[in-house]
């Protein structure tokens, strides 16, 4: 069984229309949606939902006014701007439940609470399995929650002899994507051939060689700029990041994604550069 | 409204256009300050300032922990207060993580024997450029640091309203978004006519009228066909498109080289223009129905 | 000589290995000495972030001589190190009892720092 995480560092270069294609080629596999900030997947997957879970990722303080003395040390000591200033009431999207105020409140008239700060839903789709999760606009810790969603992808995995996990990573390097990462037997890297997507692809391949975890990039709307698509193919070589297969900018895909349909379902051409990540992938894996 | 407009830019998905959107609006105007608030991932420096590297800067710091080992006697409550697990004791000692500390400095408060001061340690960086037509500040997170919004908030400080201010906003609906929209006049959401746009379209909507912030959206990589399904979940709901950008593989490939297509592609400048005309008004209008 | 290892369940030698060190539902802890087996949850699971650290500690606070898991985050390394604790490899196997075996035989080769993982 291997686990396939697809990330792309800049937003919007085409992970999740890749993955979900890839996702009709492989055979046996369990998904997992790890952007759960902004899930994507289930819109062209469409599962449908079997169970959900509460996901209580944070804590928040909490403030009995009963005791409240007005004392404002709360206030003196509070490091995010949680508390107000002038009636020092808690400020839940600013509040980090570090328990400062907890600990300097002479009165005890705040304590910790947990919070629901998302869901997390256990999917079938026509491919297999999906785990996919959600959370509420403002909440943090989206880092525990990507791994709540991996542990239940390999949970089902296990259980069910599936060959493929395949994860939908998250855009951005940071705590969210190192928790897509994790334990993953490769990366693959979908970017397009933008200055922008060129410095973000540079970003998160640094935190793939952190893993050392292997790596294929992916190509995205190549011939929109051939030079820096040759460029951004030689440095990853030199990074030991071999190209996968490349995308061209197509109409087909961007008709296809209006219709929620997949473009390896309308096109041989597109299919067949697919089919190349494929073979990669059973190569790569198989050599162990 | 007797200062300038501060504008934020927004959208749920990453690659819809914000950055795009950012750019040439600032560059069509005279007299403008833009921010880049994405800090995890700027972008818009590619466009505007290309060697903002070699630019003045400043550090954003935070505070981490620090242990006197004579004075600590291993009482190990500093390691029983921290939520994040920054602090463990080993064999006596106590550890530090920093790159799970959260800066609360609650450790420092429970010790009793003072054993725990505080040091700095550079969580971001602000660059600044000074350019002809325009004002450009960035925000940049160090990689392997999380917390974001105090980046930006220290960046927030630059604003200055006496020049008509734009502000690049992370993408989403998380802190750091949250906190570089919240002290904004009017916020620009920019989408496009897919599902995946509509779907978080709606997410960010839904987090703007929680936070009672007037905004209007723009389309992105429209196209005649595929529109309707954003301006019928506009009409639905009230909400105002002030602009259309067609999907053009010309745009795209001036962005893929660092390209802001307002001066290359004719009529865009005077286009932008009345965009900033119109925002202006909309958040007057706005301004008037709030007091009514 | 006391060795923990992260489990799964919390019942016998047959509960499997947890793939995670940080977040592992138990810790499985072994007194090499007369072969017995007890569970203890891991409360480091439940915090935010720097899960890790907090199984590290309590894997110390267990007087733990030896740990093995699959892999070990770099803080989860390094506080472990600090304590004096050996950190052991495990690889093909599945069942608690099958990483007590080859730890017994003197199987187990020491284990490197993992990559990233910062909770």
């Amino acid at each position: 069984m291997k686990e396939i995480t697809v990330i792309s560092g800049k937003g919007g270069t085409g992970k999740t229309t890749f993955t979900a294609n890839l996702a009709s080629l492989l055979d046996n596999l369990v998904l997992g949606d790890c952007d759960v900030d902004a899930p994507n997947l289930h819109l062209l997957l469409n599962p449908v939902n079997k169970s959900k879970e509460t996901y209580r990722g944070a804590k928040l303080a909490i403030k009995n006014q009963n005791r409240c003395i007005d004392c404002g040390k709360c206030y003196d000591y509070c490091r995010y701007n949680a508390i107000t200033a002038d009636d020092f009431q808690v400020n839940n999207l600013k509040c980090e439940g570090c328990g400062v105020c907890v600990e300097v409140c002479p009165t005890k008239a705040l304590k910790l609470e947990s919070i629901e700060t998302g869901s997390l839903y256990q999917a079938e789709s026509k491919f297999g399995d999906m785990i996919h999760a959600r959370l509420i606009p403002g909440a943090d810790t989206s880092g525990k929650l990507v791994s709540e969603v991996k542990k239940k992808a390999s949970e089902i995995a296990n259980r069910k002899n599936k060959d493929w996990i395949l994860i939908d990573g998250s855009p951005g390097i940071g705590c969210p994507v190192i928790a897509s990462l994790s334990g993953s037997d490769m990366a693959i890297l979908v970017t397009e051939p933008t200055l922008s997507g060129f410095s973000d692809l540079k970003r998160v391949i640094e935190v793939v060689k952190h893993f050392k975890i292997p790596a294929g990039l992916v190509i995205n709307k190549y011939d929109l700029n051939e030079e820096i698509s040759e460029k951004i193919k030689s440095y990853c070589r030199k990074e030991d990041i071999d190209l996968l297969t490349k995308i061209p900018y197509s109409r087909i895909i961007v008709e296809s994604l209006k219709r929620g349909e997949l473009f390896v379902d309308n096109d041989q051409d597109l299919r067949k550069r697919m089919l190349k990540v494929k073979s990669h992938l059973t190569k790569i894996m198989e050599v162990e | 409204m007797s200062q300038e407009l501060s504008l934020s830019i927004l959208s749920g998905k990453g690659g819809t256009g914000k950055t795009t959107l950012a750019v040439n609006l600032a560059l069509a105007l005279d007299n403008v300050q833009l921010l880049d608030a994405d800090v995890e991932e700027p972008n818009d420096y590619l466009f505007v300032s290309p060697k903002i590297g070699e630019k003045e800067k400043e550090s954003v710091m935070r505070l981490i922990p620090e242990v006197n080992d004579e004075k600590c006697t291993a009482c190990r409550k500093c390691v029983d207060f921290c939520e994040y697990n920054a602090l463990a004791m080993m064999l006596d000692k106590v550890l530090i993580f920093e790159e799970v500390c959260h800066s609360c400095g609650g450790c420092k408060i429970v010790c009793p024997e003072n054993a725990i001061t505080e040091k700095e340690k550079e969580l971001g960086k602000l660059y600044h450029d000074s350019l002809d037509n325009l004002d450009f500040w960035q925000g940049e997170l160090n990689p392997g640091e999380e917390k974001a919004v105090p980046v930006i908030e220290k960046l927030k400080t630059k604003i200055d309203h006496d020049k008509k201010v734009i502000i690049d906003s992370p993408p989403g609906t998380t802190c750091p978004t949250i906190e570089a929209i919240i002290d904004t006049d009017f916020t620009i959401v920019v989408t496009e006519p897919s599902t995946f746009g509509l779907h978080d379209l709606k997410m960010v909507v839904e987090m703007l009228n929680n936070l009672d912030q007037d905004f209007a959206v723009i389309i992105n990589r429209s196209e005649s066909d595929a529109d309707y399904l954003i301006e019928d979940y506009c009409q639905e709901n009230g909400i105002n498109i002030l602009l259309k950008i067609p999907f053009s593989r010309k745009i795209a490939e001036l962005y893929s080289n660092g390209n802001p297509f307002v001066y290359e592609l004719e009529g865009w400048e005077e286009k932008f223009k009345t965009l900033y005309r119109d925002i202006i008004e909309e958040a007057l209008n706005n301004e008037r129905n709030n007091s009514n | 000589m006391k060795l923990i290892i992260p489990a799964v369940g919390a019942s016998n030698f047959e509960t499997e290995i947890h793939e995670n060190f940080g977040r592992a539902n138990y810790f499985a802890v072994i007194n090499c000495e007369n072969n017995e087996i007890k569970f203890v949850n891991n409360t480091a699971a439940n915090k935010s972030s720097g899960a890790g650290v907090g199984a590290a500690q309590l894997c110390a606070d267990q007087n733990a001589d030896a740990v093995a898991a699959y892999h070990f985050g770099p803080k989860a390394y390094e506080a472990l190190k600090a304590a004096g604790i050996e950190l052991l490899d495990l690889k093909e196997q599945k069942l608690i009892k099958e990483a007590f075996n080859d730890y017994q035989a003197g199987n187990l080769t020491e284990a490197e720092a993992g990559p990233g993982g910062h909770f």
